[in-house]
């Protein structure tokens, strides 16, 4: 019992004790710290006191300036040299190799856009890089206003032409490419008809498309006796769209299967003298026997 | 301290400032001479450095986990040190130009009386005085430290402090 009681006190006096000694350790006076404890002044006194000078000289063990500052060095200098050679971690490694992969593949994606682009001018249809030719025109296209806009088409078309061209060289002409030429001079009818009034520069470089497409229909006609169809089809744009552009006659290809041997095809044919031209005088380049003036072409295959 | 842990230097360097005086005191009141006491801070914190990547707050303080390495250190040196015994080394430190010899030299003496005194404590006792009033740790701090309860330290902390009342009162 009596035990107990002095162990009791023994541990409130560490207590009491720990929490003196802790607000002299906040910088509080001693006199002030004890002054807080009247009951226990004189036994914690002498306790204060002597932490107080324990403290105080063992606080005052200095190390030299020279081995604080070259300790200093050396624990800076370990650390770079542990984060230098800090082993990569597989999540890490794997990390970074997807991001290495990711930079290479779009880089070689780019490289094989801008490659695209630069070698698309002399692109036909089938070709890899076709497809930016067209993405190339449809962004003039966009970016083109007006008049220009009209030139714009004017070019497209007169490019459709030149790979049907080539395309016919190789007997390797389908119906959806004279479907496409068919659309180009839909369209360059259209902006025909929205500007009203187009120039004569423009109306002499339609004159000279009409007459090399009917020329190189008359030749792939003669080439590719499965495409007589669509041939025809395709001249009757034509001739629309020259007729909306005021180009007068332009000698056509009839889609009649008499076109025969087809000896020596158009790109020999003479241009026709003028615009001016009236719809009956034919100037023919054409190999065909059938002239017809333009406007109603029959048709019928 | 994250920025320490990824190795920013500035960072690194504020940690050192702030720990090393606390450090080399704790390492000096349990060592019997200034160059033990050097060795053993230079160890430290490169053991610090070497582990600081694992250090993880999760309710234990940075300054409890130093002071947990250099009481290893401390307690590792000293175990060294009785094995070889070794004679009483020789004080080639370099003097603090700033102060008077005089001084210097009581200082040392006190600090030296000081050393005795203490070691003459049983060890746990001797570890909270050093800790508490070496490196300068709180009580929380010096139980997280030594794994034990804060009623604990208190109760240690008073009996040495106690046992060390006579002998200051002797000088």
């Amino acid at each position: 019992m009596i035990g107990r009681l002095f162990h009791r006190d023994h541990d409130d006096r560490a207590a009491l004790l720990a929490e003196a000694q802790a607000l002299v350790d906040d910088g509080l006076d001693l006199d002030f710290v004890l002054g807080l404890y009247p009951d226990d002044t004189e036994w914690l006194a002498p306790l204060l006191e002597t932490t107080t000078v324990i403290g105080e000289t063992l606080a005052a063990a200095e190390p030299s300036y020279y081995f604080e500052a070259s300790l200093k060095a050396r624990f800076l200098a370990a650390a770079r040299e542990k984060h230098q050679l800090a082993p990569v971690s597989p999540v890490e490694r794997v990390r970074t190799a997807f991001a290495a992969a990711t930079v290479m593949v779009g880089a070689g994606a780019l490289g094989v856009v801008a490659l695209g682009f630069v070698t698309a001018g002399s692109a036909v249809p089938g070709d890899w890089n076709y497809t930016f030719k067209l993405a190339n025109e449809r962004m003039q296209y966009s970016l083109s206003r007006g008049n220009d806009r009209v030139n714009v088409q004017i070019s497209h078309t007169e490019t459709r032409v030149q790979e049907i061209a080539q395309l016919s060289s190789r007997g390797d002409v389908s119906a959806a490419e004279l479907e496409k030429l068919q659309r180009e001079y839909a369209d360059l009818k259209a902006q025909f008809e929205r500007a009203q009034q187009i120039d004569e520069a423009q109306r002499a470089r339609v004159k000279s498309l009409a007459e090399t497409s009917t020329a190189l229909l008359a030749d792939l006609r003669s080439r590719q006796a499965g495409l007589d169809t669509a041939v025809a089809t395709t001249q009757r744009t034509l001739d629309d769209t020259a007729a909306a552009a005021g180009v007068g006659a332009v000698t056509t290809v009839t889609p009649i299967a008499t076109a025969a041997p087809a000896a020596s095809p158009s790109p020999t044919a003479s241009p026709s003298p003028g615009p001016s031209t009236s719809p009956g005088a034919s100037g023919t380049p054409t190999p065909a026997p059938t002239h017809s003036p333009s406007p109603s072409p029959t048709a019928a295959p | 301290m994250e920025a320490a842990q990824r190795g920013n230097q500035a960072a690194l360097a504020r940690l050192y400032e702030h720990y090393f005086p606390r450090v080399y005191r704790y390492a000096s009141a349990r060592l019997a001479n200034n160059e033990d006491a050097e060795d053993v801070t230079e160890e430290i914190f490169l053991r610090v450095i070497d582990n600081i990547d694992g250090f993880s707050f999760r309710g234990f303080p940075f300054g409890a986990w130093v002071f947990r390495i250099a009481r290893n250190e401390v307690v590792s040196h000293v175990r060294r040190q009785k094995t070889r015994s070794t004679t009483a080394p020789l004080h080639d430190s370099i003097a603090d130009q700033t102060r008077d010899h005089v001084t210097e030299l009581e200082l040392k003496l006190d600090i030296a009386l000081v050393r005795e005194a203490t070691g003459r404590l049983p060890e746990a006792q001797r570890q909270v005085v050093e800790l508490r009033f070496g490196a300068g740790l709180s009580v929380a701090e010096t139980a997280q430290v030594l794994k034990k309860s804060e009623n604990n330290v208190k109760v240690l902390q008073h009996k040495a402090i106690a046992r060390l009342q006579s002998w200051v009162r002797s000088q």
